[in-house]
């Protein structure tokens, strides 16, 4: 009974050290991202980490980003301790809207970064016939494929 | 649920059950429950809401009015004496975001005296609170005391208090007060925002205020999502909650067909409402 209290001890012990150690990294990661905003010459504005357990199902997980307040927006997402699948989706408006407008998409930003500006993704919004003065947020979805169970996250930092 | 988590929770299970059944350990059981929660629970701050709003910061959320005119006046600020009247974290927390955004308008003014009073303000709210300890890290108070008049500088700062002040808010499973400290900041900017509103261009502020209210929803989100909101800041709640309603139901917002213009009328409606729910937050 001993030896089996021992053995669960050290697995909660390890647990624990395992999931300070991945909120540890995470952390890194949006450091190296304000780096990488600053070394594009463009302005740090802020992170928005969405943690999440990849599962035996798709989920959707989204954020709202109010883009009116600096004049051009970029956004950085870091996918690197993400071990499954996720592809976000920009949109206009928010889900329960039928009418919105996939504005651009990153098919696999696992363990990977990339970034898009607020330029790029208005082109698309005119193209639809969309007015630029009238869009005020953004609406990032992040769809989590299916995978083996695992800790996830997506940082999002942006720069103007 | 993966296999870690449940051998944790059949683990620190196992572990309450033999404590409690042995006697010479009886002693210890109210405290290795205690931690055994808390381990449990640590899971749940870093799973985020399936839905999220990215808390726009202070510097962000004051400086975007400037277009629309942003005149200093010293006496429009929050008096930093108030702060010894917010007894509630209710209260504290709105008027942590109050003088957020009064030490960005001091700045963008280039008012260096202002900017200090009020980073004076948020460093006593801040131990108030019991966040005081973001500002020693890498000395962080010495930075902002060496660089206050320099706008760009203060701009990076103001971002590094934001970003360790909600560090602080999650890292202590209290994510949901950011919000409550949004909601103050982003008062406080429509409240100096929305003076002298005869003399500005009406279709650049029409616009700037229709913006802004879209993040009142985020606001009212919020507050609702603090339980233990005390009667003063459930009444700011209200209050919010009315203001919305109104601007609802304004004829510029319910036939808009494009991007609502707000008719002068309007503007004064909102403005008085904004202007006494502020009051309410400071009082």
């Amino acid at each position: 009974m001993k030896n089996l209290l021992t053995a669960l001890f050290c697995v909660f012990i390890f647990s624990t050290y395992a999931q300070d150690e991945f909120i540890e990294k995470v952390k890194k990661s949006r450091v190296e991202l304000r780096k990488d905003i600053t070394a594009k010459g463009l302005k740090y504005d802020g992170t928005k980490t969405t943690y999440f357990q990849f599962t035996d199902d798709t989920q959707y997980k989204g954020i709202e980003i109010a883009v009116f307040l600096r004049d051009n927006y970029h956004f950085f997402f870091d996918g690197s301790h993400s071990e499954g699948k996720v592809t976000i989706e920009i949109y206009d408006l928010s889900p329960d809207n039928p009418h919105r407008l996939k504005l651009y998409e990153i098919k696999n930003i696992s363990g990977k970064k990339a970034d898009v500006s607020m330029e790029e993704i208005l082109k698309h919004y005119v193209t639809y016939g969309g007015d630029p003065e009238t869009l005020s947020s953004l609406h990032i979805d992040y769809v989590i494929k299916k995978s083996k169970p695992s800790r996830g996250a997506i940082t999002l930092s942006l720069g103007f | 649920m993966n296999t870690y988590q449940k051998l944790i929770l059949v683990g620190t299970g196992l572990l309450l059950i033999t404590s409690c059944s042995n006697n010479e350990e009886n002693t210890k059981a109210p405290e290795l429950k205690k931690t055994a929660i808390i381990e449990v629970d640590t899971t749940d701050v870093y799973t985020s809401d399936d839905y999220d709003f990215v808390l726009p910061r202070p510097f962000a959320l004051v400086s975007s009015f400037e277009n629309a005119g942003l005149d200093f006046v010293a006496s429009r600020m929050n008096d930093p004496k108030n702060i010894e009247k917010y007894t509630t974290d209710g209260k504290q927390l709105l008027n942590f975001g109050v003088y957020s955004s009064d030490l960005v308008y001091s700045i963008i003014s280039d008012q260096t005296q202002a900017s200090i009073t009020n980073f004076n303000a948020i460093k006593n709210l801040a131990d108030k609170i019991g966040m005081g300890s973001i500002f020693n890290e890498e000395d962080l108070a010495k930075q902002i005391e060496d660089n206050i008049s320099d706008r760009e500088e203060m701009e990076s700062l103001m971002i590094d208090v934001y970003e360790r002040s909600q560090e602080f808010l999650e890292n202590n499973d209290m994510r949901i007060l950011a919000a409550v400290q949004f909601s103050g900041a982003w008062f406080e900017g429509m409240y100096l925002a929305t003076f002298d509103v005869d003399k500005k261009d009406k279709k650049k502020l029409s616009h700037t205020i229709v913006d802004h209210m879209n993040l009142l929803k985020q606001a009212i989100k919020g507050l609702e999502s603090y339980k233990e909101r005390g009667e003063d800041t459930a009444e700011v709640l209200a209050q919010m909650k009315e203001l919305q309603s109104t601007y609802k139901a304004f004829d510029s917002i319910k036939n808009a067909k494009g991007f609502p213009e707000l008719s002068p009328e309007e503007i004064k409606i909102v403005t008085a409402k904004i202007h006494e729910i502020r009051e309410l937050i400071i009082s």
